[in-house]
């Protein structure tokens, strides 16, 4: 059975194909299955090429493996996401994704760009569509026209945890995805008295408490490492369950403190 | 002035900085004021840079300190005083309403609900060219491209060469004026700042 955890290849995981194919190894060998990339992080290519080195020695195929990608807005402004999406699938070695997000919601294209999305679900490209990085008022507006994604991805984490959004997600059965579940281990996460002293009732490491508190509240953490080490830590994170209490406890960190803020990339969000 | 170059920057100013020394020993002492004189404007350059990068990086990098803002200050020097603790301040020499309105788009997921957007304006329409290599490091990368910007990119690490007058103006500032407060002649930021809950206020000179 696999994990309730995605492994992400973003901007900060390793771009060299023997690095990755050694994180990616210990992942699936720790029953990890989904990964998680984009165009801007680099690592399409580099990470299907991983994955396709480890499922032959692992002997695996390709339907026991989750791979996600995204649309930029460098194709969304330049149209044509169909075309430029087939041509992607081709270069990655792929015939589908097992899901196709926006990445960021560029509201002049946002409305083509899931069109798109949806023809290219309907022609097999594409499992499960979804939408990176919206806010509750996003999704109500967007749902006022007919747009529900299948997945939200949003940085979600103890010092924003987003509860109307998590809300709106369990409600509609939408899954949620939270990008930076650990918040990058910001100073307030890993110098809490609180977060440790529930990782020392538990046993665990305070990355596993945080990662577990994800899965308590409803959502999968896409979390990125390049020690293999740590990707085999935060696998065992289905061994214990958190308290009503403590999930309450470690929600009170929230400071409604994002890293990335979404109008940088999307202009008027 | 270490901490404001980078290393192979560094290497490169300290070379500059020994043949300089070197040159008036054989006779050519006016290439020694040249490589001298090139070396301090590269100095004073990334002094106009990071001073123009500070809010990008104070109220909008990954990398930023926990702190809720609760006023957004954009538009032309010299500030308008007195603007409160929690101000993120976006200012520049000149700055056109064009380009105001596209920071305010750019920067306001950084503003807490309910926020105030103060913007600042001499009331006079830019003709032309309504951006400069100062608004360049907060538009995204969809804007630039929308708004045929690719070109004043590649000289906003350069803003003491192509904007020389600007430049000393940010660095040294520029006299104290009188704002009137008015009404927003752009209906963008007014329309926007309304959809958000953001309290707005015009100033002109």
């Amino acid at each position: 059975m696999s994990k309730p955890l995605i492994f992400g290849s973003g901007v900060s995981s390793l771009k060299d194909l023997s690095g990755l194919t050694e994180v990616c190894r210990t992942a699936i060998a720790s029953g990890i299955r989904y990964f998680d990339t984009a165009p801007s992080y680099r690592t399409e290519q580099v990470l299907c090429e991983a994955l396709r080195l480890c499922l032959s020695e692992l002997g695996l195929s390709r339907e026991d493996l989750r791979i996600q990608t995204k649309i930029d807005p460098i194709q969304m402004y330049e149209g044509n996401v169909e075309e430029y999406f087939k041509g992607k699938l081709k270069k990655m070695g792929l015939e589908y994704v097992d899901a196709l997000l926006i990445h960021w919601p560029v509201g002049n294209y946002l409305r083509k760009t899931w069109e798109s999305l949806l023809r290219l679900k309907e022609e097999g490209c594409a499992h499960k569509v979804g939408i990176c990085n919206l806010r509750l008022p996003h999704l109500l507006e967007l749902e006022g026209i007919g747009i529900v994604p299948e997945i939200l991805q949003i940085e979600r984490h103890p010092l924003n945890t987003f509860e109307r959004e998590a809300a709106f997600c369990r409600q509609r059965g939408i899954l949620l995805q939270d990008y930076s579940p650990l918040c990058k281990m910001h100073e307030r996460i890993r110098e809490s008295a609180a977060l440790r002293e529930i990782a020392l009732r538990h046993g665990r490491d305070l990355g596993q408490i945080v990662l577990r508190w994800h899965i308590d509240t409803g959502a999968t953490p896409v979390f990125t490492s390049t020690k293999q080490a740590r990707v085999a830590l935060y696998s065992h994170i289905d061994e214990f369950a958190l308290s009503r209490e403590e999930i309450g406890i470690i929600s009170s960190l929230n400071v409604n403190h994002k890293l990335y803020l979404e109008s940088l990339v999307c202009p008027g969000f | 002035m270490p901490g404001l170059l980078r290393s192979r920057t560094k290497i490169a100013v300290c070379c500059a900085i020994v043949v300089a020394a070197m040159l008036p020993f054989v006779g050519f002492w006016y290439v020694s004021l040249l490589l001298l004189a090139a070396v301090a404007m590269l100095f004073v350059n990334r002094l106009v840079w990071r001073k123009n990068m500070r809010p990008l990086q104070q109220g909008l990098s990954p990398k930023r300190e926990i702190r809720q803002w609760h006023t957004l200050l954009i538009g032309i020097t010299p500030a308008p005083r007195p603007y409160g603790d929690n101000t993120l301040v976006f200012l520049a020499p000149q700055r056109s309403l064009e380009a105001s309105r596209q920071i305010l788009l750019h920067v306001s997921s950084a503003l807490s609900e309910n926020g105030n957007v103060i913007i600042t304006s001499n009331g006079k329409q830019r003709k032309g060219k309504p951006y400069t290599v100062f608004d360049i490091p907060y538009l995204g990368l969809a804007a630039k491209k929308e708004l045929g910007l690719e070109p004043l990119e590649r000289k906003s690490r350069y803003p003491l060469l192509y904007e020389p007058i600007r430049s000393v103006q940010l660095l040294l500032g520029i006299p104290t004026r009188k704002y009137r407060s008015c009404e927003c002649p752009d209906k963008v930021i007014r329309e926007y700042c309304l959809k958000k809950g953001f309290r707005l206020t015009y100033l002109e000179t």
